[in-house]
């Protein structure tokens, strides 16, 4: 597609430039200094570091506590964000392509956990569990997490459905293909950026999610965020410098992947 | 020959809105049938309840003498070309085209086979390979054209498929959709709103206006014997005029002027009735010397190259439209010039409402 150039894109001045900066810096300064301190030595939190070594990281890695709630989390965000994608993906559809009684409402209480505050979601959640007996399982955590994926699945998968062209899931029933064959053979394939989008959008909310998890997961299912947080009370520990780092490169590396698909689409 | 289409008293409405009246038609194997008519005429609905996008609200669809009033869109084997192509962009052209075949689980060669060969019907056989966005509008449409043919359904509709091409291309595409028509004798069913592309191309236009069928007839007599004022107005350009009726045939259009033998009057002796006479069967002289004339005066002359329109006012203020040849030997009419027209019984057509079957 051709792109207009508009009275709106034209090139910023001196000064806008210099306030946008000075916000990029306000809000990135937090994260330049976790990644000096994390190339740093000794059992305490250094900056600048006196010198530099991977001593930090190695600690990471042959801590077994370490690595068994990163792979919590890992199982975790993988999970949640299928589950939420499969949800999230059929509610869009519903609410996109078909017109019903309430559709206005169905929409807004499945948004609703985005609207409320994360505390209150997750003392109900935290209730729900204990009723169930899931409190501290990894599947009840997978649920807990989906519950905050799903809207924002449903809103990146309407925006994404309302670019697909209704003609071309009509052209494709009169030629033959049933509800299903259009859905696998032209809805999904066109709709394959935003999924991914999404669901890399879920995997890194679910990844990130602290309070919900701090509330719901047992001793056995800590996942890192939760690690973290507990690590700050009991033992400051500059290992959380490098685990920040590692944090901050998964998240930044997803977001960019996500920003390269939507300009594939 | 066999009927492919039949709709039985098929009716759309959406609440208290009517978007279709009882409607009848028949549409024979291999004939090119085109829904005429304004935006919001019902043309398109008509089409959808054919297709299976929606459900009619009365009435009965008929396709290959099958009952398809309940049958879902994906399996009334029709065919259909979008005005915006509708190629799906994720699959090169080739796979398009092959798209219904593949759904049908053909055979791998007899895909490859049947693909080339419609690509080739539509002299697009090299770019199979490319994707859709890498061709022009009129080469997609072109492909579209090879995907609704391939798999030989019964019916073929196609919803105003050169509207979003310009005119030198439309005209290119009227061409070669009329050709592949008779070639392979599709029954086609062509939605539009041009009035020249639905002259040229069709065996029959369906003239549609408010919901309901205003006429049906061959392109000829569309033009030639319109039923009714709506169809008189729609297709080219005509002169309508209110006429006494003095006898059976008989009308008087003015004081010195009154013909007999008009074809297809039935109005009664005393009524009053609408008639139309186009533009170019109405003869001009000067002056307001002859017998059984209507007289006139020149309001207006644009001259269009080969042909002038002249407009010219009667003594009863009625306008006429009138189209002329332009010879060079032309005096020039110019406006304020005293004129007499004529014209032929076998001219006017008398606008009864029901068409003479």
């Amino acid at each position: 597609m051709a792109r207009q150039t508009t009275i709106e894109e034209r090139v910023p001045s001196a000064a806008t430039r210099l306030i946008a900066w000075l916000g990029y810096a306000f809000l990135l300064m937090p994260s330049l200094v976790v990644l000096p301190m994390s190339f740093g030595t000794g059992t305490e939190f250094d900056f600048p570091p006196k010198s530099f070594s991977l001593d930090l990281y190695r600690e990471y890695f042959s801590e077994p506590s370490w690595v068994a709630s990163t792979l919590t989390s890992l199982q975790v965000a993988a999970a949640s964000a299928a589950l939420s994608l499969l949800i999230g993906g059929l509610a869009a559809y519903g609410i996109v392509r078909y017109q019903f009684r309430g559709k206005k409402l169905l929409t807004i209480f499945l948004l609703s956990p985005m609207l409320v505050p994360t505390i209150v979601v997750a003392l109900a959640l935290y209730l729900y569990l204990g009723i169930a007996r899931a409190t501290g399982t990894t599947w009840g955590l997978i649920l807990c997490h989906a519950v905050v994926c799903v809207p924002y699945v449903i809103v990146t998968m309407m925006a994404g459905l309302r670019q697909v062209d209704r003609n071309l899931e009509i052209a494709a029933t009169i030629m033959g293909a049933s509800w299903f064959g259009v859905l696998t053979r032209v809805t999904i394939p066109l709709l394959r950026p935003t999924i991914l989008a999404s669901g890399l959008f879920a995997f890194l909310i679910s990844f990130d999610e602290v309070v919900i998890s701090f509330f719901v997961s047992g001793v056995r299912t800590q996942t890192l965020p939760v690690k973290m947080y507990s690590t700050i009370h009991w033992e400051i520990s500059p290992v959380l410098a490098a685990v920040s780092s590692l944090l901050t490169i998964l998240s930044l590396g997803i977001c960019i992947l996500v920003a390269a698909l939507q300009k594939e689409r | 020959m066999a009927e492919m289409v039949r709709l039985d008293g098929i009716t759309k409405a959406y609440g208290e809105t009517v978007a279709l009246h009882p409607t009848d038609l028949s549409i024979r194997e291999g004939e090119f049938v085109t829904l005429l008519g304004p935006s919001g005429s019902g043309k398109t609905t008509l089409l959808n309840l054919i297709a299976g996008s929606t459900a009619p609200s009365a009435g009965e669809i008929w396709l290959k003498g099958r009952d398809v009033t309940q049958v879902p869109a994906n399996r009334r084997e029709l065919g259909m070309v979008f005005q915006n192509y509708a190629l799906f962009p994720h699959m090169t052209v080739a796979q398009n085209v092959a798209f219904p075949l593949t759904l049908r689980r053909r055979p791998r060669a007899e895909i490859r086979r049947e693909v080339m060969r419609a690509l080739e019907l539509v002299h697009l056989p090299h770019v199979a390979k490319r994707k859709p966005r890498e061709l022009s509008g009129g080469q997609q449409q072109r492909i579209a054209i090879a995907r609704s043919l391939v798999y030989n359904p019964s019916l073929i509709l196609m919803d105003e498929p050169l509207g979003a091409l310009d005119r030198k291309l439309r005209e290119a595409l009227q061409f070669e959709i009329k050709k592949l028509h008779e070639e392979l004798r599709m029954t086609v069913l062509y939605v539009t709103h041009d009035q020249e592309e639905a002259l040229t191309m069709s065996n029959r236009i369906c003239l549609m206006n408010e919901g309901r069928m205003e006429q049906v007839a061959p392109p000829q007599e569309m033009y030639f014997r319109p039923a009714t004022e709506f169809a008189a107005g729609f297709l080219g350009v005509s002169n309508i005029i209110r006429v006494a009726v003095e006898g059976r045939g008989a009308i008087r259009v003015g004081e010195r002027f009154a013909l007999s033998g008009v074809p297809g009057l039935t109005a009664a002796p005393g009524e009053v009735v609408p008639v139309m006479i186009r533009p170019e069967a109405i003869r001009l002289a000067a002056g307001s010397a002859a017998e059984n004339v209507l007289e006139a005066e020149v309001e207006d002359v644009v001259f269009l190259g080969g042909v002038t329109n002249l407009v010219v006012r009667t003594g009863q203020g009625e306008r006429f439209t009138v189209r002329q040849l332009t010879r060079r030997s032309d005096a020039g009419w110019q406006g304020g010039m005293p004129v007499s027209l004529s014209f032929d019984a076998s001219d006017v057509v008398p606008l009864n409402g029901a068409a003479p079957q």
